[in-house]
């Protein structure tokens, strides 16, 4: 897993619980990088999931709840740093339906030993957008939170409903229906 | 605060670590850049090699397109939309005359002649306005050194936004094609106008024989128009005689047959003329080979028909013309050689008058010019007969070996006293009979040998006959007539057997005669499939060479030749059949009567030709031959007898003869006579001579006879003498008329001088020109006169004399009248 994701992470839990707690789960996950990550590197995904499992249990908060937030971070650190993606299109649906075949693969140029989620999308009508979420990390919280926040950079203003299409969360509907 | 510290402490320891980690990250990514930048520069120059590879090649491609275009035979430019030339080829260049740089500045317009410039200019405009991308066109150009260039070009023409933006040109220089063309052309011209000119009518049909085209020639040639022609079948307008169809129907049926030919037809025109055409006819074929017309030419050949036909009758004319000339020739015979005859046998007869030795002399010359001057009619008439077709085969035997010998015989005699010498010689086989014409085989040899003597002085002239091939059935055998004279010249060998030809002129001079002697021997020896040929040198002599075919007779009717001595001896025995060959009339009579109780057979021959001939059909016991005969005389008559086969080759001859001179008598014994009897002869001298014992009766004849027989001329013996010849006969009662009184008064004179000598003399002068006259009776009286006075009775003689006159006197009467008539016959005629 790309190490942004992990700077970002200790970054996020920095903000929010100060760095005893990023202290805390690094020391208490033990993991054989150390703690120390840099957002040019790469590391094993199991290192993330220790950490979000004992943030849940430091904060009590659930892991699920933990990564959306996560999400929403994660969509401003990308606006920031790859703010390029974001160019050319006004519409949420528009740039939702280009993740996979427009921003994927211009991650893929950049970091080919990246691995992403799947989003495939369809419209049933004009107004609702289908996103079909599929990984093996079942991170589907971390993928609602940056939708929530895609619609909420695009001001549109849209209901998001999921439903589990597996039961392990590996794989994901995401069903958005604008509202105006 | 420990325990911050500690945090703190792992916090940069973590931050330390994390700091290197990406400084690691950082290393291995600025290798991996380092290496993908070498790639890229590796894949760049890798790139940049290929580029200039393509270009490489492009530019070999574009080169080998311009080497193309520059050195294609053709003239290759490209000009703007004003015609300018924007690029021009090498070719272009060395076409025009003109420079690259000069033609890149000239429109391709200011190439063309002027005269073709606004043709040119108007065919482009049409092809800009239909907007034709491609387009030919033909014209011709002026190099800069003035040489006419006909250029055939291809343009391409190059739109854009539908406007003209270049003109592409390939053209070529078709000069040459254009000028064969155009000469073709000429030619076609040529020969159309030639056939116009020619007055060829020319007329098309349909294979059904129907009129499709009337060409303006064959309009003006019949008169017809081609409305009156076309869709319509000729043959009912053109042709109007039944002879004129079938003339056409044969040539058409020769077409069929694959004949294609000319023909010459008669044809109507419309004013009504016949005109003649020459027809050729040919079949009108399409691309397939289908017959789908004909075209006829028609030539007017009336002009030329015409004139064919006055040819073909004055030729016609001419033909008949000369087929009359020869008939009038041949027919000739009787008019001229009767008189020719009479004036030859009138010299005879004054040959039995005792001529003086001057008389003789001038009798020698007369007789020499009358018989050349038969020889020169015998000639003409000859070669006429010959032309008029009148030659006739007479098939006789003939022993070859004894015609030579009497040659040899003949030409001995002749050339006695001369310095020439005859040889003769014969192949054994010669000696068997064959078949063939004797006469015409003599003629050629006489002719040939007689030129042989004629033009030789001295040496030898030879006949030798040889065989060249002998068979069963025939023999052919080679005759060699050589002389040792004067020769020929080799540019006359060619033309001597040519009629009127003779070695040249001098010869004629010289020698004499008609020049028809080797035309006729030329002219028997081919009618009689012969070969006549000769080969000469001038100054050493000639040779004729003549080659003969003979049939054999069959076995049975062959006969022995025989050789047999004729002596002096054979006058003995009894005679019954005798053969006088005598020219005269008066004398044969007088033999007749001499034998006139003797109840003989006695035959006359009027010359030595026909002796011959009588010879040849009947075996006499004694033969009288007088020597001086025409055609033919006793000696060579002779030679004939002895020397062919005939039943008398051995009965003894007599010669009578007037000169009884020893050269006469020895050229008699030569030729085989057995006896000589000089004329005048009395009837016992012949009785003597002959061993006959004749009882001298006449005088009672006489006198039983002479009363009927005096009152009227002795026409048989007339009709014996002239035939149908009232000319001959008024010549000769003319010639006695007017002798008539001065031979009388002679008679006076003598009887009055009572001298027995002069009286035998005169009588013996003057009678036999009574029998002439149809007075035979007088000629008897004459010879009693003559018998007395030889007698020496002097009385019978006188008393004989005296009825003479008498008789003569009431004859006389008898022979004016008879003048009289011939006269008036001959005016009448």
């Amino acid at each position: 897993m790309k190490g942004v994701v992990f700077t970002e992470f200790l970054e996020l839990v920095e903000e929010k619980f100060g760095y005893e707690v990023v202290d805390k789960i690094i020391t208490a996950n033990d993991a054989p990088s150390g703690g120390a990550y840099t957002a040019v590197g790469t590391y094993p995904f199991s290192e993330l999931a220790g950490m979000l499992g004992h943030l849940s249990k430091i904060t009590g908060l659930q892991p699920e709840a933990l990564l959306q937030v996560f999400g929403k971070h994660l969509f401003n650190t990308f606006h920031k740093s790859y703010n390029h993606f974001f160019q050319g299109t006004s519409d949420a649906f528009e740039f939702l339906m280009h993740i996979e075949d427009y921003i994927h693969v211009e991650v893929k140029k950049l970091y080919p030993d990246a691995e992403l989620p799947r989003f495939e999308s369809f419209k049933s009508d004009p107004n609702t957008l289908h996103l079909i979420y599929s990984s093996e990390r079942k991170l589907y919280p971390l993928a609602q939170g940056l939708i929530e926040s895609s619609l909420e950079h695009f001001n549109t203003k849209a209901d998001l409903v999921y439903k589990l299409l597996k039961e392990d969360g590996s794989h994901v509907e995401f069903i958005i229906t604008r509202k105006d | 605060m420990s325990d911050e510290i500690d945090i703190l402490r792992r916090r940069l320891e973590r931050e330390k670590r994390a700091r290197k980690e990406a400084e690691r990250v950082l290393e291995l990514k600025s290798l991996e850049l380092f290496n993908a930048n070498e790639e890229l520069k590796k894949v760049n120059s890798h790139l940049e090699e290929e580029v200039e590879l393509r270009n490489r090649r492009l530019d070999e491609g574009e080169r080998r397109y311009r080497q193309l275009v520059e050195n294609v035979p053709d003239i290759i430019y490209k000009t703007d939309p004003k015609g300018i030339f924007t690029y021009v080829n090498p070719i272009a260049v060395s076409k025009t005359g003109y420079s690259r740089s000069e033609l890149l500045s000239m429109s391709f317009q200011d190439l063309i002649l002027p005269e073709w410039k606004e043709v040119s200019a108007s065919f482009y405009a049409d092809q800009l306005k239909r907007r034709n991308e491609k387009s030919y066109f033909e014209f011709p150009i002026r190099s800069k050194q003035g040489e006419l260039i006909w250029i055939g070009q291809n343009v391409q023409f190059q739109f854009k936004d539908n406007r003209l933006i270049e003109a592409f040109a390939i053209a070529r220089d078709i000069t040459e094609s254009k000028f064969a063309r155009e000469r073709l052309e000429l030619s076609e011209e040529k020969y159309r106008s030639i056939i116009e000119n020619l007055r060829l009518g020319l007329l098309e049909t349909d294979p059904y024989g129907i009129v499709t085209k009337v060409y303006p020639k064959f309009t003006e040639l019949t008169g017809y128009t081609a409305e009156e022609l076309i869709g319509k079948d000729p043959r009912p307008i053109l042709l109007d005689q039944k002879k004129a169809y079938d003339i056409l129907n044969k040539a058409e049926e020769q077409r069929r047959q694959g004949n294609a030919g000319v023909y010459e037809n008669s044809i109507k025109t419309k004013d009504g003329r016949t005109l003649w055409v020459l027809i050729s006819a040919a079949p009108i074929k399409d691309r397939e080979g289908n017959v789908t017309g004909t075209i006829g030419v028609h030539f007017d050949i009336t002009d030329r028909k015409h004139i064919e036909e006055a040819l073909r009758l004055a030729q016609h004319d001419a033909e008949k013309a000369r087929k009359a000339e020869q008939l009038f020739l041949a027919n000739m015979s009787h008019e001229i050689r009767t008189p020719l005859n009479a004036v030859i046998g009138m010299s005879h007869l004054l040959h039995d008058l005792s001529p003086t030795e001057q008389q003789l002399e001038y009798l020698k010359a007369l007789q020499h010019s009358a018989m050349l001057l038969k020889g020169i009619v015998n000639d003409i008439l000859d070669i006429s007969k010959i032309e008029a077709g009148r030659l006739e085969y007479n098939e006789e035997h003939i022993v070859l070996a004894e015609v030579i010998e009497s040659f040899q015989k003949t030409f001995e005699l002749k050339l006695q006293g001369s310095k020439v010498d005859m040889h003769s010689s014969f192949d054994p086989a010669l000696k068997e009979a064959v078949l063939g014409d004797q006469l015409l085989l003599s003629q050629v040899l006489t002719n040939l040998l007689s030129n042989a003597e004629k033009f030789t002085e001295k040496g030898t002239i030879g006949l030798k006959a040889a065989v060249l091939s002998d068979t069963e059935d025939s023999i052919h055998v080679e005759f060699l007539v050589s002389d040792s004279g004067i020769g020929i010249a080799p540019e006359r060998l060619k033309i001597i057997f040519e009629k009127y030809e003779q070695a040249n002129q001098t010869t004629k001079m010289k020698y004499g005669g008609t020049g028809l002697g080797l035309a006729i021997s030329k002219k028997i020896v081919d009618f009689l499939d012969g070969k006549l040929e000769v080969e000469s040198k001038e100054g050493l002599g000639s040779t004729f060479k003549l080659h003969l075919q003979f049939e054999k007779p069959k076995e049975s009717e062959k006969r022995i030749s025989t050789e047999k001595k004729h002596d002096q001896n054979v006058l003995k025995g009894s005679f019954s059949n005798i053969l006088v060959a005598e020219d005269n009339a008066m004398n044969r009579k007088y033999v007749q009567e001499i034998f006139r109780n003797h109840h003989l057979n006695i035959d006359y021959a009027h010359n030595g030709r026909v002796a011959v001939e009588m010879c040849r059909e009947k075996a006499y016991d004694i033969i009288l031959m007088d020597l001086q005969m025409p055609e033919m005389d006793g000696v060579n008559a002779t030679i004939k007898i002895r020397h062919h086969s005939n039943p008398n080759k051995e009965t003894p001859i007599i010669a009578l003869s007037a000169y009884a001179t020893e050269e006469v008598k020895t050229r008699t014994q030569l030729a085989g006579m057995n006896g000589f009897l000089a004329k005048p002869f009395t009837p016992k001298q012949l009785k003597t001579l002959l061993n006959i014992d004749i009882v001298d009766d006449q005088v009672s004849k006489e006198k039983t006879d002479t009363q009927a027989q005096e009152k009227e001329l002795d026409r048989t013996l007339l009709n014996e003498l002239y035939g149908d010849d009232p000319d001959y006969a008024f010549e000769m009662f003319d010639h006695f008329l007017k002798s008539f009184e001065n031979q009388m008064e002679a008679f006076n004179n003598a009887l009055n001088s009572r001298d027995l000598d002069e009286i035998r003399r005169f009588i013996h002068k003057i009678k036999p020109g009574f029998s002439m006259v149809g007075l035979p009776w007088l000629q008897e009286l004459g010879s009693a006169i003559e018998s007395a006075c030889e007698a020496g009775k002097s009385e019978e003689a006188l008393t004989k004399g005296v009825t003479f006159q008498q008789k003569a006197r009431q004859g006389i009467i008898l022979v004016k009248a008879e003048h009289q008539i011939l006269q008036s016959k001959l005016k009448s005629t």
